[in-house]
Order: C-alpha cells, then structure tokens, then sequence
C-alpha cells in the first residue's frame, strides 16, 4: 500500500481517466458488464461441527500487496484464508506455443512456527519427459487420451528474487518427496533469505516461461486453442496446525502424479493475459478490463478471490454466450460459455446444464460465492483438455460429436459439481481424492436425476468393482487409472448412495448440506466429514469407515444354501426350504428378502442384518418355491456381487444335465482337436 | 474305394479289443471332464436368473460374469487347469497313436494278431517327435493371431481387434492347419509302418489324394451320426440319447480305426515294398 494518500488517489483517477479512455475498445469485448458486486450473504447452518472448526481457524488476510491498479474493483470481506496472492502477466507466444510469464506472489506464514524453505508446485513440468513421474504413472495417457510425439512441455524459472531485487535462484532445488525420482521436477524448494514469522508475509518475484505441450492432459494446446492449467509457478499448501487434522503444522506438497490433481490454500489472484487481438479469453474469476497494447495485441485482466488455482482458455475461435442466473440461493451469477463453433448450436444445452447444476447445488449445499461461472467448450480433437475443473471455470467435453447425448450435461453438471467440493470445500485431492470426485459423482447423479430424469444403473457400477480398494489411499497408490477411477468416482459415490439408503434422503442432505457449510474453505478430511456425519445422525459409524472407506471391503451379502424337502403333515402336502444367508455387514441394517413362487406370488420378507455372518432360516409352503432374491430393490450399494443374491429353489436335473454335457462336448471337442 | 473300405473294416473288427480299451480311454476322459464342468456349471446355474421377474437379471447376470472374466484373474486356474489337461493328453496320444498305427498296418500286410504293445515299443520316439513338431507348429501361430486376448484386462477391445483381422489370415491359418495335420497324417503312417520320416513323407505324399478322399469319406459318415447324437442329446434329452451320448467315444475309436485300417489297405503295399 501507499503511504501517501494523495499519490494513491491520483493514480486512482488516472486509471479512472484511463478506463474511460479505452471505454470503445472495451466495448467490443464487453464481458465485464453489470457484476454483481454483493457478497452471496453466507448461509451458515447451525451445524454444530461448524463451531469447533472456526474456532481453529486464524484470522483472514484480505491484503492485496501490490494494489494500486485493483482501485476499481471493490474487494469482498474474505470469505477464505488467502494465504497466498498472485499478481501475473502472462504473454502467450502463439507462434512457439509458450508462455512468457513475470509473477509476483505474497505469501503469509499462517502458522504458529517459523518457515525458512518455501516449495513451489511447477506441474508443467509432468510434461519434461518420459521419466517424471507422471509420464512413468500414466504411461503418457489420461482417460482415454494418449500423448503425442509434441506433448512435451515444461516450465523454465529464468528469474527468482526479492522485491529488493536479491537473487534467490541458485538456491532451488527440485525435490520429490514422494518416490525420489531425480527426473521429477514438479516440486522446486528454496531457502528463504530470512526465516519467515508467524504472521509476516514475503513478496518474490518470478520470472518463468512455459512450453504449452500437445494437450492429452489437462494442459496444452490443440491447433490454436490454449488450455492453462496448472501452468504458473505456484506455492505449494501449507497446513496449520489443526488443518485436516494436522498435529504439527507444515507443508503438504506432493508432485504431479499420474492419477492425481491437486490441493492448494486459497488466496487471491490478479493476472493480466497478454494475447493477440482476435483471441478470446476465458479465465477463472471476472474479467475487469481490456486493453488493446496496439501490434495487434490486447491484455486482459482478470481478478479472482477465495480461490486456489488460476486457469485460463484462450482460442480465436470461440463463440461467446452469457447469461445471469440466480436463485434463491444463488444471488448472482454470470454464466459465461466459451463455445468452439462446432458446438455453437448446442449454447443452450450447456447453459441449461449449468444452470440446473447451480440452482440443484445452490439449493441442497449452499450458495455458490463467486460471481462468474465460465464453461469453455475444447474444440474437435482436444479432448485431453475437456472434463476439467478450474475454481469458477470448467470445461466441457470436446466437440468431438455433433450430437452428443446427456454425456454433454453430465460433464458440464459434474464440472460444476467440483465448484462445490473441489472449489469451495477444497480438500486434499493428493491424499483424499475421493471427497472431491466421490462426492461430485453422487451430487451430479443428483442433479442428472433431478432435472433431466436420467437414472444411473447402480448395479451394473456394483459389479464393475472387481478390484476394491480403500477410498482413503494417496491417488499415487492405487494400481492404475482405472484402478483409481473405479474407486475414487464410483466406489465413492455407491458408498454416499449407501449411506443415503440407511439415514434416508432427508438426514443425508442434511449431512451434505452440514458438510459444505461447515467446510467451506477449510479443507476437511475424511475423519472430520465421518465426524460430521455421526454430529448429524447421531450414531457411530466407525465401523462402517474402518471397513468400507479406511479399507476396501465389499458388503457382500449372499443366499449361500436352499435345501428342498416334500413333507406331508396330516395330509397335506407342503415344500419345507432350509435357506442359508451370509452378511459381512458393518452396520445393522434393513434387508429385504423377496420370495417368489411358481404361482407367481411374491412374498416379502425384511432380513434384520445383526452381527451374526451366517443365517438360515425354514420356509414353508405348499406352492414350490420358484427363487429367492436379496436385497431386490438394491439397498445395499456396497455388495460388488450381485449374482449370489439369487438363488432357484430347484434346478431341474434335465436343464443341469444338458448344460454340462453340452459344454463338456464342447470342451472335449476343442481338446480333440490337438490331442486324442 | 468301397473294397478299400471293406477290408479296413474288417482289420477294425479284429482290433476290437484295442478299440474297446481306447474307448475306455475316452471315457474317462469324458467323465473326468463331465465331473469338473458340473461342479463349476451346477452353482452358476442355480444363480442364472432365467426365472426372475426381473426384466434386467438376464443382462446383469452376464454383466457381472464379463467383468469378472475380463477384469478379474478369476478365470487363470480354470486355464491352469485346461492346458494341464491338455498337456497330459498330449503325451498320452502319441504313444497309444504308435501302438496304434503299428499294429493296423501289421495285420494289414498279413499279421494274423495285434501288436498293440509292440509297437508302441518300436515306433513311441519318432510318433512323438512329429506329433509335438506338429501341434507346435499349429499352437504357435495361433497364439500369435489371439496374442490381443493375453493383454485383454489392460485392453477390453482386444476381443475387437482379433475379430477385425482380415479373413484371409484366418484362412490361411486354417489352410496351414490342414496341410501341417495332413503331412504330419502321412508321416505318422509311415512311422508305424517303420519308415524313416523321409521316406513316410515321400510315399505318403505319393498316395496324398487317396488318403484325402477315404478320410473324406470316412470322416463324413462319423460326423452325420456324431451330429445327429449331439442334437437328439440336446433336443431330446432321454435316457436313450444319453446312452447314445455316452456311446459317442465308442464311435469315434471304431471310426478312427477304421480310417487308419482302410488307409494302411489302399496304400500299404507301398508302405511295405519299401527296402528295409
């Protein structure tokens, strides 16, 4: 800040003199139009966790270092901690592909401890070689898209010094504090010129330049569409003490993984994006103006609070749709669309999909707290970019269909989910990802549901959990992307599906509702959203936790055994069933049992699961019994084997007889033809 | 060829003993491989939804069994198992195929008896070289053309990327099949015959179109009675096509008999006139 007040109010009216002067420049891009400035009044729930939480919290910082351009946008009393602030320029080299960027970060030690190293996350760096360690994960492919022979990309710090202009780069060194691999060099580390207090704050300045590679992953180009993501140096989370459960307090830094995205503290970024004058820029946070620098050049800035990432999506090819929303519980938001123009057509959908998103999240979870909400929409081919979300920007699927099914507003309505849990509540995703992506999945299922009547077969996602493995597990460790998926995503989400099925629909909003008002921006763990569900039901669940979260165990529930038998009593004839049930159940639960027999009449019993594993049980009747089904109605969303919840009373000695003769025929046909 | 035929027939009767122990032989393969089926297919069976009311069990059932296969490695001691199987055979066949082959050809240039035994003893090593050259020969190319099914957990499409292979690889690995089956054939008559390998292929190449046409035959007969057995056991299942079924082994050694006895007659004077 200034210390002199007239100098500071002078540069403010230049800049006003200055706004107005550019004002039919602007014009032509007129994005910035009729923010609404109003902070989202915050609806906190009397949730009794929320109480505890704050308590542990320090006190916000809402200072912008290097303010004096910001005059014209009003800051917002700070909704997070903002222990880190960002001021960027960035100029895009599109004949190169590179970005040539100066940053100027300020961070605050939040803690209670000195801090004499800072870590920087420098993720572009994944893309050095095929020896870092996300190239070795991954293989060179995400979902489904694989590299290219031009996917190599890289970040080069050229400069790193105080504001004093101090030298601090022959102090880095690349670490990797997750598998050692000397070829790694995502995370930087340098020692600070003076060890940092509680509470003071160093301001550094960096200069960098990044290589964009062929986009497979998240970040890169296609063509001359420009996906930035994880693209700029950045500091890496530190935890007080409290934060996730943390006992001591200091850095949380991980590389860039195969299977993993990413976990940051929240601050406040400023970035100024320098293209030529027909690109259109999308970006996290509101555009605040547009300057045209002349050569056929325009900067653009961009201003983000209570966020902690910064994307940005350039194309020249965009067409550009917005509109307002707001609900009762969303006062305001612009809904910005960046459409490549192969999908131009289809603007509505995707606005339609944005909105049910926010008006379901907004009404079940909360308000959404920022003011902008930009999808952009990669062009054919750029797929790696697509289905990605950035604080207040997300992308969409490729236009690689010209008519794409509901998989056009599952995409948009998960991305947007991710506002909430990746965004807002903001946990771990190195070490917990599944409190981002399970609890996305289950919200965009929801809203799928809620606004469009699109169902999900949840056996189907049952039985494709052949591997289980615990949801609480570094996304490094899980076997391989689909081993990761199939738990974080699915797993994840069948066990919020589960929990519904036992506390009900009404106590489990009240859980999510809990849940996002009592963490928003506070990065809770597993433990504190366990803890919050049992504040809520009132009830342990911490054998459910042991189990099905903390370790990979199914609740695999089966009809082990019928046994048949005719008896006559007193003349009457009746068919007497032993049936042998087996549970490995964490809770007790309801489970019905429905009986069906040969004269069609269906007889529903409720299997009370207690402790006991294994349970029989007599059935009586005088109509054979055609077939038992457990849990028919699929209450039960953890059991990964579904088959043996079924069992036929009787199988016909005939039907047995000719199935394994037939295979056996088979077999020895296919073995005679090699051998006698 | 039907006098051919006749006589073939004829040295078949007389090896009925041998054919009896053969049939047992394939008997118990039967039934060791009925027992093992059974014992997997009853409980899957006893699970098949085909009785549900539920519209989605049929597809769930397959569904849950396709991810179990493809994505789990729940199918590896099944196949442990056949190729164990598989294996034992293999080293069984040779042998009975020596004492086979030697004792037809034997009767049918004048031996009053079989030499069953004997001749396993005289002609087991070169029988099973050429036997193993052979199946290598046919498994090894195979195993190339369906190597995207060994990566099939990684690759779901592998299944697709064999089923997109132009059919002339396919014909021409049957082509290759049939040519390597019907060499090895020649050699292996030589061999009981107690030619050298060159000299079976020599003769046996010799007499290629004759012993073609009389398999055909003979091979046309088996597979008319040998399919309409199959359908009747699954069409009709009744005791009478059970036995029916059961019987098939039996069939298949006298037919295999009588094709080796009635190629050893058409052209086992050239067999023999051969210096020794």
């Amino acid at each position: 800040m200034s210390e002199k007040p007239h100098s500071f109010l002078l540069l403010g009216l230049l800049i006003v003199v200055f706004l107005f002067a550019t004002w039919p420049y602007q014009f032509q891009h007129a994005w910035q139009s009729g923010y609404t400035y109003a902070l989202t009044p915050v609806n906190i729930e009397a949730a009794p966790a929320m109480a505890a939480v704050a308590s542990n919290e320090s006190k916000p910082s809402t200072s912008l270092p290097i303010n004096h351009e910001l005059g014209t946008i009003s800051s917002q009393p700070a909704l997070s901690e903002r222990i880190v602030n960002y001021h960027i320029q960035v100029s895009l080299n599109e004949e190169q592909r590179m970005l040539e960027g100066e940053e100027i970060f300020t961070w605050r030690n939040p803690g209670k401890k000195q801090v004499t190293d800072l870590y920087l996350h420098l993720y572009a760096n994944a893309f050095q070689s095929s020896e870092t360690t996300f190239m070795k994960e991954s293989g060179g492919k995400l979902r489904s898209d694989q590299a290219t022979a031009n996917s190599e990309g890289y970040i080069n710090l050229t400069s790193l010094e105080t504001l004093e202009g101090e030298n601090l780069l022959p102090r880095l060194k690349y670490v990797s504090p997750d598998d050692a691999n000397e070829q790694d060099r995502t995370v930087a580390t340098f020692r600070l010129i003076e060890p940092l207090a509680p509470g003071e704050e160093v301001t550094l300045r960096l200069k960098f330049e990044v290589k964009l590679p062929e986009v497979f992953a998240r970040m890169g180009y296609f063509g001359d569409f420009i996906m930035a993501g994880q693209w700029f140096p950045k500091v890496a989370a530190y935890e007080t003490a409290g934060t996730r459960n943390r006992a001591e307090e200091g850095w949380n830094v991980h590389q860039y993984h195969g299977n993993s995205e990413f976990y940051s503290n929240f601050g406040v970024y400023s970035v100024k994006i320098h293209v030529p004058e027909h690109y259109v820029v999308a970006a996290t946070g509101m555009q605040t103006k547009v300057a045209n620098l002349g050569q056929g050049r325009k900067v653009v800035h961009f201003y983000a609070e209570d966020v902690h990432d910064f994307a940005f999506a350039l194309s020249p090819d965009f067409i550009t749709h917005e509109t307002s929303f707001s609900t009762e519980s969303i006062p305001g938001v612009k809904i910005k669309l960046y459409v490549d123009p192969e999908h131009e057509s289809l603007a509505e959908r995707y606005l339609h999909a944005a909105k049910s998103a926010l008006a379901y999240y907004g009404k079940h979870y909360g308000s959404y707290p920022y003011n902008t909400l930009s999808i952009v929409v990669p062009p054919r081919g750029a797929s790696g970019a697509g289905g990605m979300e950035y604080p207040t920007l997300v992308t969409a699927l490729a236009a690689d269909e010209k008519s794409p099914g509901y998989e056009l507003e599952r995409t948009v309505v998960h991305e947007i989910g991710h506002q909430y849990w990746y965004g807002i509540v903001a946990n771990n995703e190195f070490e917990e990802a599944w409190l981002d992506e399970a609890f996305t999945s289950y919200a965009e299922e929801k809203v799928m549901e809620n606004a469009y009547g699109v169902t999900t077969n949840h056996r189907i996602e049952a039985v494709y959990l052949t591997d289980p493995a615990p949801l609480k597990l570094n996304a490094w460790e899980y076997k391989d992307h689909q081993h990761y998926a199939e738990n974080v995503y699915m797993r994840g989400k069948l066990l919020l599906l589960d929990i519904e099925q036992i506390i009900g629909s009404d106590q489990m909003n009240r859980v999510m509702r809990s849940y996002f008002q009592a963490y928003r921006f506070k990065h809770p763990t597993t433990a504190q959203f366990q803890a919050l569900l049992e504040q809520v039901t009132k009830q342990s669940w911490q054998d459910y936790f042991d189990r099905h979260v903390y370790s990979s165990e199914t609740n695999d529930l089966a009809v082990t055994k019928i046994e048949a038998r005719q008896k006559e009593e007193m003349n009457k004839q009746f068919y007497e069933y032993t049936i042998l049930l087996q549970q490995n159940s964490a809770v007790n639960r309801n489970v019905p049992i429905e009986l069906v027999y040969a004269d069609g009449s269906i007889v529903r019993k409720a299997w009370q699961i207690g402790e006991e594993a294994n349970v029989h049980f007599v059935e009586r009747s005088e109509v054979p019994l055609l077939y038992i089904q457990l849990d028919p109605d699929q209450s039960n969303m953890l059991d990964t084997k579904l088959n043996n919840n079924f069992i036929r009373a009787e199988l016909p000695e005939k039907e047995r007889k000719s199935v394994a003769i037939t295979t056996t025929s088979l077999l020895d046909a296919l073995l005679r033809l090699l051998s006698w | 060829m039907s006098q051919k035929l006749r006589q073939g027939w004829s040295i078949t009767r007389r090896h009925f003993k041998i054919i009896v122990l053969n049939f047992m032989y394939q008997a118990i393969w039967g039934i060791v491989l009925f027992r093992a089926i059974d014992h997997i297919v009853t409980p899957l069976l006893q699970r098949y939804p085909a009785v549900s009311m539920n519209a989605d069990a049929l597809q769930l059932f397959w569904a849950e069994i396709q991810f179990q296969l493809l994505k789990t490695d729940m199918i590896v001691p099944y196949l442990y198992a056949l190729i164990a199987l598989l294996a034992l055979r293999m080293l069984i066949t040779p042998i009975l195929q020596s004492g086979i082959y030697y004792s037809i050809h034997g009767m049918s240039s004048g031996e009053p008896h079989t030499r069953f035994r004997k001749g396993i003893a005289a002609c087991w090593k070169p029988m099973t070289i050429i036997y193993w050259i052979k199946s290598v020969a046919i498994i090894a190319p195979f195993l190339w053309l369906i190597r995207p099914l060994f990566s099939i957990q990684a690759n779901p499409s592998a299944v697709y990327a064999i089923l997109q292979k132009p059919g002339w690889v396919w014909l021409l690995f049957l082509l290759w099949v049939v040519t390597i089956s019907l060499i090895s054939y020649l050699i292996q008559l030589g061999i009981g015959a107690q030619l050298s390998l060159l000299e079976s292929l020599q003769k046996g190449m010799k007499h290629v179109v004759k012993v073609v046409v009389i398999g055909a035959v003979i091979v046309m007969m088996y597979g008319l009675i040998s399919l309409s057995v199959h359908a009747l056991s699954m069409i009709w299942i009744s005791l009478i096509s059970f036995i029916l079924y059961q019987l098939l082994p039996l069939l298949r050694s006298i037919f295999n008999f009588w094709l080796v006895s009635s190629q050893y007659a058409t052209i086992g004077h050239d067999l023999n006139s051969s210096p020794q």
